[in-house]
């Protein structure tokens, strides 16, 4: 059924600002998106069905404090304003367009050819980082999911979309989260959504992107059918995490071989953030949850993390507690794999690493995509390597009693006893 | 220093799916001759596509089709459950002068509801029947929805129904059915079979009574998209509101 039609024109409501109807992108189960242009720029208008507008009573004073109060971030598509028109029910609101080339979280990390293991950290990193932006301002999502994310296929960057849900925490919602994702208490009907049901939400988003697999999917749920009620019940209601130490009675399957093969190479950090998320985090859901920040560092250090096996190329996360890194292809155990220590944070060298602005600059924001330095090959002599000063400022570079200016656009060697002072940190290549 | 290699290895593999059991259960009688058939041959061709894109939302999901038709008589198109990706549509024909033994089409389809055939841990089914008629074999048909409902998987199942033209017996059709049948003229099929194909993949998501809803809801807007008709009786209410 289409809402609106192409040549239309609809009216912000309080700018009085009019949109021009373009196309439908799509329908949803709440109304149809629209491409549309304002003041000759492209917009996304999405319409709600007259229907589904008295399911959820506080919709439109909602969305106006949300458009009100401004997007947390560049990567959240926002609604800017409720867009009304004459003669046509309901409303909706307009909204960035988002970036045709994003694809939707639940297709990218659910293909059969999974996303290499440091997109999926910087996947993390952004999602945790986003949601805290969300939570900071005093917001919940109500309802994170692997549909309402968008993602870069070349570097995991995010949009998040849906945010028509966006309510200021502790406002009761109509939204009540979808299913695999919500939170027990939220399941059980014991609260309405939170930004710490948000918490929850966000853990499953992580484990099914890195495991491969959701977290309450084992030998307990033993359904002949798995309807929609024994899905609340068990991935829910009254979930068992499939690596809970204290109850086995929900380990993977042998089928299961994702979770199989992959928990056991998760850095112990990732794996005990996991294990609280989905054991004290079920029953304590105030105080027992994973916070934003720490998925937000645990994901950093795990980017930073990954290392291409030097024998056969494979992918894996290099776990700075144990004493040994077998790949987990070849099981060569790296010896001499150089890494740069900068503060306590630590950031392996591969032939394609880069240095964000956070890892050089204690006051700088945390963006990935703010790139301040690059390894790269030496020009012409073969096997010996740089770090690229891909920033603004000159950096020092100190070995064996010699200070050296490392220039923007000029590299560094990679060479054990560098210090490389950047300014406002100091970092040392280490193997 | 370690560098990638051309041919990278990542730990695991495709994610483990469950399956979804999806049956089309059309009717092939003397009456749906000319273009019903051919809307309906048009509406799942087309349905299949988006289908396919819908299954990458979701990647726990392996959605496995079945196709019964029926006439005089009902007969396997595809028994053996297919993937989408291998999934290929053949027109159905009608059968000229055939009955509409729908009972005894819903009795074939409970024999694949047990497990097995169905795999241990499977989603909830959607059973989609497409008929322009009334059935002529009303006790199969009653025989037919009790072995349905005898099985769990049938119990379970989303039961979806889409009644073509004027003459399908809306009645009968609720009794299969778990969300209000679509009445449909043929012209009007392909969008009402693209949202059962689409949507229905979220409905075995989300609880039993929301999912439900949520489809009834969509099938009712697709289905008033029909240009409004009047026959002239007196209306109840006021003139405005």
């Amino acid at each position: 059924m289409n809402l609106l039609r192409p040549g239309q024109v609809v009216s912000t409501e309080r700018s009085h600002i009019a949109c021009n109807v373009v196309s439908l992108i799509r329908g949803g189960g709440q109304g149809e998106v629209y491409l549309a242009t304002m003041e000759g720029r492209p917009v996304a208008i999405k319409w709600y069905y007259p229907d589904y507008l008295p399911s959820d009573p506080n919709l439109r004073e909602r969305l106006r404090r949300a458009a009100g109060a401004g997007a947390p971030g560049p990567r959240f598509l926002w609604p800017l304003e409720i867009a009304v028109a004459e003669g046509v029910p309901s409303f909706g609101y307009v909204m960035p367009v988002r970036d045709p080339h994003l694809v939707e979280a639940a297709e990218v990390f659910g293909a059969d050819d999974p996303p290499s293991l440091r997109l999926t950290a910087r996947y993390g990193f952004e999602l945790a980082n986003n949601f805290r932006h969300l939570h900071a301002r005093g917001f919940c999502y109500a309802d994170i999911n692997d549909r309402n994310v968008f993602v870069d296929p070349a570097t995991g960057d995010v949009a998040i979309c849906d945010n028509d849900n966006v309510d200021v925490n502790g406002t009761p919602s109509a939204i009540l989260g979808t299913p695999r994702f919500r939170a027990p208490e939220v399941a059980l009907g014991h609260a309405f959504p939170s930004a710490t049901s948000d918490l929850h939400s966000l853990a499953v988003m992580l484990f099914v992107a890195l495991v491969r697999h959701h977290p309450f999917d084992g030998a307990a749920v033993t359904a002949a059918t798995l309807d929609a009620a024994a899905v609340r019940e068990h991935f829910e209601r009254r979930p068992i995490f499939i690596f809970d130490p204290d109850d086995d009675s929900n380990r993977p399957l042998p089928r299961h071989v994702n979770p199989l093969a992959i928990w056991p190479l998760l850095p112990g950090e990732v794996r005990r953030l996991f294990i609280r998320a989905f054991t004290e985090g079920l029953r304590d859901p105030s105080n027992g949850r994973v916070t934003e920040g720490e998925w937000r560092g645990a994901m950093l250090r795990l980017h930073d993390s990954f290392y291409n096996c030097e024998r056969c190329g494979a992918e894996n996360f290099f776990d700075f507690e144990s004493s040994s890194n077998p790949c987990f292809n070849c099981r060569n155990v790296p010896e001499r794999v150089l890494r740069i220590c900068i503060d306590r944070e630590t950031v392996v060298l591969n032939g394609d690493t880069t240095i964000s602005a956070h890892h050089v600059d204690a006051h700088a924001r945390y963006d990935l995509a703010q790139i301040v330095g690059a390894v790269e090959p030496h020009p012409t002599l073969a096997n010996v390597w740089g770090l690229k000063n891909l920033g603004r400022h000159a950096w020092h570079a100190q070995r064996d009693g010699t200070r050296t200016e490392i220039a923007p656009g000029r590299s560094v060697r990679i060479v054990p006893g560098t210090q490389i002072d950047f300014g406002s940190r100091v970092g040392a290549i280490q193997q | 220093m370690t560098e990638a290699g051309t041919e990278v290895r990542r730990p695991g593999g495709a994610i483990a799916k469950r399956e979804l059991p999806f049956f089309w259960i059309c009717d092939t009688s003397g009456s749906m001759n000319g273009q019903n058939i051919q809307s309906v041959n048009f509406a799942i061709r087309e349905a299949i596509p988006e289908m396919r894109s819908e299954e990458r939302s979701y990647p726990y999901v392996r959605l496995m089709l079945r196709l019964i038709e029926f006439s005089t008589g009902a007969r396997w198109v595809q028994r053996e459950p297919v993937g989408l990706d291998a999934f290929k549509w053949q027109d159905l024909i009608v059968r000229e002068g055939g009955e509409t033994d729908t009972g005894l089409a819903l009795s074939m389809v409970a024999s694949e509801l047990d497990v097995p055939p169905l795999s241990e841990g499977h989603l909830a089914p959607i059973l989609v029947l497409i008929s322009d008629g009334l059935p002529t074999d009303l006790e199969a048909y009653d025989a037919g929805l009790r072995a349905i409902d005898a099985l769990s998987a049938g119990r379970k199942a989303t039961r979806i129904a889409v009644a073509i033209g004027q003459d399908a017996s809306i009645e009968s059709l609720r009794r299969f059915a778990t969300v209000e049948p679509v009445r449909a003229e043929a012209i009007d099929l392909a969008p009402i079979i693209a949202a059962i194909a689409t949507r229905s993949m979220r409905v075995v998501s989300e609880s039993k009574v929301e999912g439900d809803r949520v489809l009834e809801a969509e099938l009712q807007r697709r289905q008033t998209r029909r240009v409004l008709t009047w026959d002239g009786s007196p209306q109840e209410g006021e003139d405005s509101w």
